[in-house]
């Protein structure tokens, strides 16, 4: 008898594998993915959500402690503040000067903000504001913020127009990008010094983002190369910046120009910068003298405005979003294809498929993962085009953090557009790609230089991440 | 014997569509299969919705009939059907989290008809702002139409809600203030002309007669996609695929239960704030989420009782968690029980219940609400299937 089984067994087997062929017919060089591929964020950080909620899950096995700190912090990260004093006493704080009411209102679904439209508001953009040597422009301070609460000057707004630049693709194909030009107006304030310096910044996805607090200093500097050693024209450089929680300097990780050092840093400073809510970390209203004179007697929402428990509750939620699985056609013949030529032209240089991690301080499950951002989290230039002409920390005004791709196809699904970049000029993936200069700017030629297809099969890849 | 047939089979299934399919049933006389376990779920799916939209037929007269003709009378009928058409859509969430038409993307209406919570300044009026709102900036929307209220829900912001169930309870009860009793907006924030209060009278009444037809139109469109024969329900009943949609009903109540109904819906109980209530304007919470946890039974059981009293009855999760473990089954159905007598002594209303320091009701109940999601896990495993969460 178990002989007989086992004969079947080994026919089936054989069998399985003429299927296993056949399946595979006219394909000689097929291509596979990767182990575990599909898991952007790794086995321990990554969920199956192809909806508009694809962004807002928590990673999966939390326990019922971690699951109530999640909820509690969505709730915080979601809803509105309200001016001071209302019933709502949690919640109530907002200002007197703001960019937005929630965290929710620029990271919309915990997704990406949405792209100023020319002429109106800049929605879900901020603009850092500096002066050579500091870090702080006279009457306006860090940031500009163009809400205010009733009876208080919001401090002015931007006006965006864009110009159309045409381009030609080597084989003839051609394309147009669209420039950005910013006029800061209203402002209240009095007039902006001569030399300031400004940098606009689109809200990006929160999901993933804690991923990276998990990643080794000693893996980002094995990634560095600031001096281009290895000469392929490509440098490299971590950024070094204050952690206003450890009390010390830091390798930067987080924000557009790895300009914060993690998650609990990126928060406050959010809840403070954004919104004008005070935290343990960020005791005090961010006002310049003028601002200070005017307003430090307005009700506030306490001391500090966000409870800690709760500021606490909102890191652990942007901590543990987990990223969506790959698009379910991650395996297909010209994805990987894509995937290949991604590599091949050199995007993988900085944009890294692969990191590991190393202990997660707060989320325990984050620790010790194979994650696929597809960035290095280092600084690079970029550029004449995409500078902001703003030094960051050490980031150069034409530095750039790599920005991790991972996530990229659901930015339509969840926020129902296309817009990419710091600024959010790119109208499609194949623009963001083609507004890349500086160092990447021979990894673009080699792009430009691919026949159609392949061009189209970079994108397909892109679309699957 | 009954390896042989096991690996034939296997490899007819192979062979017919290149990839690797689930194992059909190995021995032939078990009464209860996924395949009528499935077909039975699509019964009692498209019976809930069928109720649902009757029920919203009828809410969407009496809000015609109150915002042509405002009084005290016509508003109460107004709010009366929206109550009773809230019962079977509760009863219809466990039918959420699986990508099912409800929820899949593109397409899903959820997010249409159900999100929360509600920046209500977003849509009209609130204290202390007499202009807020949609309905107040005619220069900004100068014409409300589905098209111009679907285009901006949830669009540049989470909470900016503009369309579904809870706008709608916004427009007839106003702001919750009271801490005994639900929102109380004038029926004359309708009246144009004479005796009116707030403005813009007649945006606010063309509002919403707008979004009441927007969530007829959504509800209809699952009746359809359920119907015997529509699209959804065609594939998700074919024996082929029988696994998939256990697996895809048993991830949906244990999602809902898990993260919805015992966590977003029952966490106020921490944080204390009415902004986290479901229905905050009506102070319909507590039976929201009774309403919530017999649907989650309805689909454990195969059952369902119609609003006309009729029993549809059929194989259920149960039956086929029976004939792998009686003792799982036990587990399962003392969850859902106590979380059901849980649920149901939240005393209303909920804005306030979150308050209690002492043995707080809502708390006990998320617990039993999430334990029942955990226990669907266990369940669906006895059944070979695997539910994460």
């Amino acid at each position: 008898m178990k002989a007989k089984v086992i004969l079947i067994l080994l026919i089936s087997g054989v069998l399985m594998n003429l299927l296993i062929v056949a399946c595979n017919k006219n394909d000689v060089t097929e291509r596979i993915p990767d182990t575990d591929e599909a898991f952007s964020a790794g086995i321990n950080g990554t969920v199956d959500d192809e909806t508009s909620n694809a962004f807002g899950n928590p990673i999966p096995h939390l326990s019922s402690d971690d699951n109530d700190k999640f909820i509690v912090g969505n709730s915080f990260n979601r809803n509105s503040w309200v001016t001071a004093p209302a019933s709502t006493t949690g919640r109530d704080g907002l200002g007197p000067l703001f960019n937005a009411t929630a965290c929710a209102s620029c990271h919309v679904l915990d997704g990406r903000g949405k792209a100023p439209v020319a002429n109106e508001d800049i929605g879900s953009m901020v603009f850092r504001l500096s002066m050579p040597g500091s870090l702080e422009v006279p009457n306006y301070g860090r940031q500009l913020q163009n809400h205010a609460i009733n009876g208080v000057d919001a401090e002015g707004t931007v006006q965006i127009t864009y110009t159309e630049i045409p381009g030609t693709y080597p084989d003839g194909t051609t394309y147009s990008l669209r420039k950005p030009a910013y006029l800061f107006t209203n402002l209240k304030y009095g007039d902006l010094p001569a030399g300031f310096m400004f940098s606009p910044r689109v809200a990006p996805k929160m999901t993933g983002a804690g991923n990276f607090d998990a990643v080794t200093d000693a893996t980002l500097l094995s990634m560095a190369d600031p001096d281009d050693t290895n000469g392929d024209g490509i440098s490299g450089r971590v950024n070094h910046v204050y952690d206003n929680i450890k009390k010390t300097m830091v390798l930067g990780r987080q924000g557009w120009k790895s300009n914060t050092a993690s998650i609990p840093n990126q928060v406050a400073d959010a809840f403070i910068n954004d919104i004008g809510i005070t935290s343990d970390v960020f005791p005090d209203q961010q006002l310049t003298g003028t601002q200070i004179a005017l307003y430090s007697g307005l009700p506030n929402g306490g001391y500090p405005e966000l409870q800690t428990d709760f500021y606490n509750d909102v890191v652990f939620y942007t901590a543990a979003l987990a990223m969506p699985k790959r698009r379910k056609n991650f395996g297909d013949q010209d994805v990987l294809t894509g995937k290949k030529i991604f590599n091949t032209v050199g995007c993988a240089k900085c944009h890294m498929p692969e990191l590991k991690t190393g202990k997660h301080e707060l989320v325990a499950q984050l620790s010790n993962q194979t994650i696929r951002p597809y960035s290095d989290l280092l600084l690079h230039d970029m550029g004449d085009g995409l500078a902001d002409n703003r030094p960051d920390g050490e980031a150069t005004g034409s530095e750039w953090r790599t920005t991790p791709l991972w996530g990229l196809s659901y930015y339509q699904t969840v926020n129902k557009h296309s817009f990419l970049l710091h600024d959010g000029r790119a109208r499609s993936m194949e623009e963001a790609i083609l507004w890349h200069g500086g160092e990447s700017a021979k990894v673009i030629e080699n792009f430009k230089a691919l026949h159609k297809t392949d061009r189209e099969k970079v994108i397909k890849f892109l679309k699957t991440l | 014997m009954i390896v042989r047939i096991l690996c034939l089979a296997a490899l007819v299934l192979t062979i017919s569509n290149c990839k690797k399919d689930n194992d059909p049933p190995i021995t032939g006389n078990e009464p209860v299969t996924a395949q009528l376990v499935a077909a039975q779920y699509a019964t009692v799916v498209l019976s809930t919705y069928t109720d649902a939209a009757a029920s919203a037929l009828l809410m969407q007269t009496a809000i015609r009939a109150f915002v042509s003709n405002p009084s005290a009378e016509t508003l109460t009928a107004a709010k009366t059907a929206w109550l009773a058409a809230r019962a079977p859509y509760g009863r219809s969430e466990a039918f959420r989290f699986y990508g099912g038409p409800i929820d899949a993307e593109p397409g899903g209406p959820e997010g249409l008809m159900n999100s929360w919570p509600m920046d209500e300044a977003y849509v009209d009026y609130v204290n202390g702002d007499a202009g807020a709102g949609i309905i107040n900036h005619p220069t900004e929307f100068p014409e409300i139409t589905e098209t111009v209220l679907e285009d901006v829900n949830q669009t540049n912001a989470e909470e900016e809600v503009s369309t579904g169930w809870h706008a709608i309870e916004f427009l007839l009860w106003g702001q919750d203030t009271s801490a005994t009793g639900p929102g109380a907006r004038p029926y004359t924030d309708y009246v144009t002309g004479a005796g009116g209060t707030a403005s813009n009278q007649d945006r606010r009444g063309q509002y919403l007669n707008i979004v009441t037809d927007l969530l007829v139109e959504n509800l209809q469109y699952l009746v359809d996609q359920w119907k015997v024969g529509g699209t959804y329900s065609t594939t998700f009943t074919a024996s082929a695929n029988a696994d998939a949609s256990l697996q895809m009903l048993l991830t949906g109540i244990g999602k809902f239960a898990k993260g919805e109904l015992g966590g977003e819906r029952m966490k106020a109980y921490i944080t204390r704030e009415q902004e986290d209530e479901h229905s905050c304007f009506s102070d319909n919470t507590t039976n929201d989420h009774i309403y919530g946890q017999e649907g989650i039974m309805n689909v454990y059981y195969g059952k369902y009782t119609k609003l006309d009293g009729t029993v549809i009855d059929g194989p259920g999760i149960d039956d086929l968690v029976k004939q792998k473990s009686a003792t799982i089954n036990t587990a399962m159905t003392t969850a859902l029980d106590e979380a059901y007598a849980a649920v149901k002594a939240i005393p209303a209303p909920f804005d306030q219940a979150i308050l209690v320091t002492t043995d707080n009701k809502v708390e006990a109940a998320s617990k039993k609400v999430q334990a029942e999601g955990d226990e669907v896990v266990v369940a669906a495993q006895s059944i070979g299937i695997t539910v994460t969460l």
